[in-house]
């Protein structure tokens, strides 16, 4: 599918997505809806042939494609393996996707000597070491796949006590050294807030917020997380509706960034596709409430923001 | 030391010191005799990423053995996915492709003892996934043509890779079939009742051996039994022996029975996706 034919599906300024999973493949391919592009993960489509590659080769006659990794790994000592970029770069020119992404974490390491993958967006420490491995990793993923990427801030459930920047200006420098994007994920930011006992954790977001230029996201996610009792730890979890918090922090990001594509993520605890649809729909909402005031504001198209800006070194 | 060379020495100790801080946290998180204990990390943070690894272990060897699951129950299953880190931790990035060690695994276990098939059952929801997975293909019709153009010495079968087989001293089949009625009735009930009766049966014959063919005919992997001959058959294709060659060697063998119908073969094996195409 070629990057115009995907383009003529988008239906607003801001374009809106949802995450599409496994259970909601026939109501996705068969119900009429109005969200501009699916978001799918990667690693979930990398079987050579099946069931799957058919799902994904009709999603993306319908409608945009993001591939969303979970298992790079940018971030690891380890480097990517070329096993695991062949894979992506193939998935990648078979759906034509308009975005494409993963986290700032790392997952490939050594146990006993043997190379191993952690299953899991292992936490960074916000160091120069980690920065220079992570920008060296991002350099040779975009170099490879010849396109930009985005990359995700995490929810922690960890600290490194040797961290020596804040994750904002350990972002900001990533993306200048490497020419990437940021996807910010408002619901890591407020996960993160709670969890390191934040006094506001919406002051905190909206600071969090404020510390990255206005330029540099191309993405923005939305989620919601499962409630815990004092003293547990938040588990970003993709199990609920979005908080109130989450869209008041949307509107903001929509303040500050202008009109990124924006992704509702649902991962457990799936509602039915409507009620996610629904979501996506309250996402716009809010968008064409910010925007229709502000006619001037940025327009972000997958073009802008990638494509053209392809230009590292 | 010039710039390039300071910049490239300064990048590889990056490189080797964030190496150690991460291999020091994976061996924190991955299940072993006894964890590390990293003091500066919150308990409570460690105590989710071991559980996210287990949990989620547990949760892709359930999507890549579902007959095993339902056969030793969930308490022994997640017992043997946290064994199976221990013993095979996950290296691909992809959870699907975890899981190759498994059935070895689970014909160590002793709880499982008595239950030598569930090993040969964990092999066959390997095969089937592996199967799911594979290169779709669609016969080269016009390769078919070749029999009619060469002798078929010089003719070899291209197999497609969606078929695999395997051989086992159990009724896997049989054992198999009895646990795919997800849904419970009585007609449900009946028909493993029947599954089971028909292992017990083959079980009671001395020497008991069963060759299994996986296949792929659309996106389903479907599984049936393969005789002595069929099985051998498969194997000198599969070796790369051409057709005519490989029916005079089955004629001459003594220990086959002699009823393999390659006209008839070649129906069912277009019918059911083995070929990808004839080549010379």
């Amino acid at each position: 599918m070629s990057l115009q034919r995907a383009d003529e599906k988008l239906k607003s300024d801001v374009l809106i997505g949802v995450g599409l999973r496994h259970q909601h493949f026939t109501e996705a391919l068969t119900t009429p809806s109005n969200i501009d592009f699916v978001e799918v993960h990667s690693e979930n489509f990398f079987a050579q042939g099946g069931a799957t590659q058919s799902v994904l080769a009709q999603a993306s006659e319908k409608y945009a494609i993001s591939l969303h990794s979970t298992a790079m790994g940018l971030g690891s000592a380890q480097g990517v393996p070329s096993h695991y970029l062949q894979k992506l770069k193939q998935l990648a020119s078979t759906c034509n996707p308009i975005l494409m992404s993963d986290h700032v974490c790392f997952s490939w390491s050594q146990l006993k000597g043997q190379q191993v993958h952690a299953g899991d967006l292992l936490p960074l420490a916000y160091s120069e070491q980690t920065l220079m491995v992570l920008a060296h990793n991002i350099d040779r993923v975009q170099q490879s796949l010849g396109r930009s990427l985005l990359v995700e801030n995490l929810s922690a459930y960890i600290q490194y006590s040797h961290a020596c920047m804040p994750e904002t200006e350990f972002l900001v420098r990533l993306a200048e050294l490497t020419g990437c994007k940021l996807l910010v994920d408002l619901n890591n930011i407020i996960v993160t807030a709670n969890n390191i006992n934040a006094a506001q954790p919406l002051d905190y977001a909206q600071q969090w917020l404020a510390e990255i230029p206005t330029t540099m996201v191309g993405e923005i996610h939305l989620a919601g997380f499962t409630e815990v009792t004092e003293g547990e730890l938040i588990i970003d979890d993709h199990s609920q509706a979005v908080s109130s918090q989450g869209w008041q922090l949307y509107r903001s990001a929509l303040e500050r960034f202008g009109k990124v594509p924006t992704l509702v993520e649902w991962d457990n605890n799936l509602p039915s596709w409507q009620t996610l649809i629904a979501e996506a729909d309250k996402a716009r909402a809010i968008a064409e409430q910010v925007f229709d005031d502000n006619a001037s504001s940025r327009i972000i198209t997958p073009e802008t923001t990638l494509e053209s800006e392809f230009a590292h070194e | 030391m010039n710039n390039n060379d300071a910049k490239k020495h300064s990048l590889q100790a990056a490189f080797e010191q964030v190496a150690q801080q991460q291999q020091r946290l994976i061996s924190a998180i991955f299940p072993s005799a006894g964890n590390d204990v990293i003091d500066e990390f919150d308990p409570r943070g460690m105590a989710i990423y071991r559980n996210n690894l287990l949990v989620t272990a547990q949760q892709a060897l359930a999507i890549s053995f579902p007959t095993v699951l339902t056969l030793i129950g969930e308490g022994l299953f997640n017992y043997a996915s946290r064994e199976l880190l221990i013993l095979s931790p996950p290296k691909h990035g992809d959870w699907a492709l975890w899981g190759d060690n498994f059935p070895t695994l689970l014909s160590g276990l002793v709880q499982l003892s008595d239950y030598p098939f569930v090993a040969d059952i964990a092999q066959v929801d390997r095969l089937r996934q592996q199967s799911m997975r594979a290169k779709n293909s669609v016969i080269d019709q016009a390769s078919l043509q070749l029999l009619a153009t060469h002798d078929i010495d010089e003719i070899y079968i291209e197999l497609t890779t969606s078929q695999l087989g395997m051989s086992s001293n159990y009724p896997v089949i049989e054992f198999w079939l009895s646990h795919q009625q997800r849904v419970v009735s009585d007609t449900a009930e009946e028909l493993n009742q029947r599954f089971i009766k028909q292992s017990l049966d083959k079980l009671a014959q001395g020497d008991f051996s069963q060759k299994v063919l996986i296949y792929r005919p659309y996106f389903n992997a479907e599984i049936r039994e393969l005789s002595v001959s069929e099985y051998a058959w498969l194997t000198l294709i599969k070796q790369g022996v051409s057709i005519g060659k490989a029916l005079d060697i089955m004629t001459n063998n003594n220990k086959l029975e002699h009823d393999f119908d390659f006209a008839q073969w070649i129906g069912i094996a277009l019918e059911q996706n083995l070929i990808s195409r004839l080549k010379i």
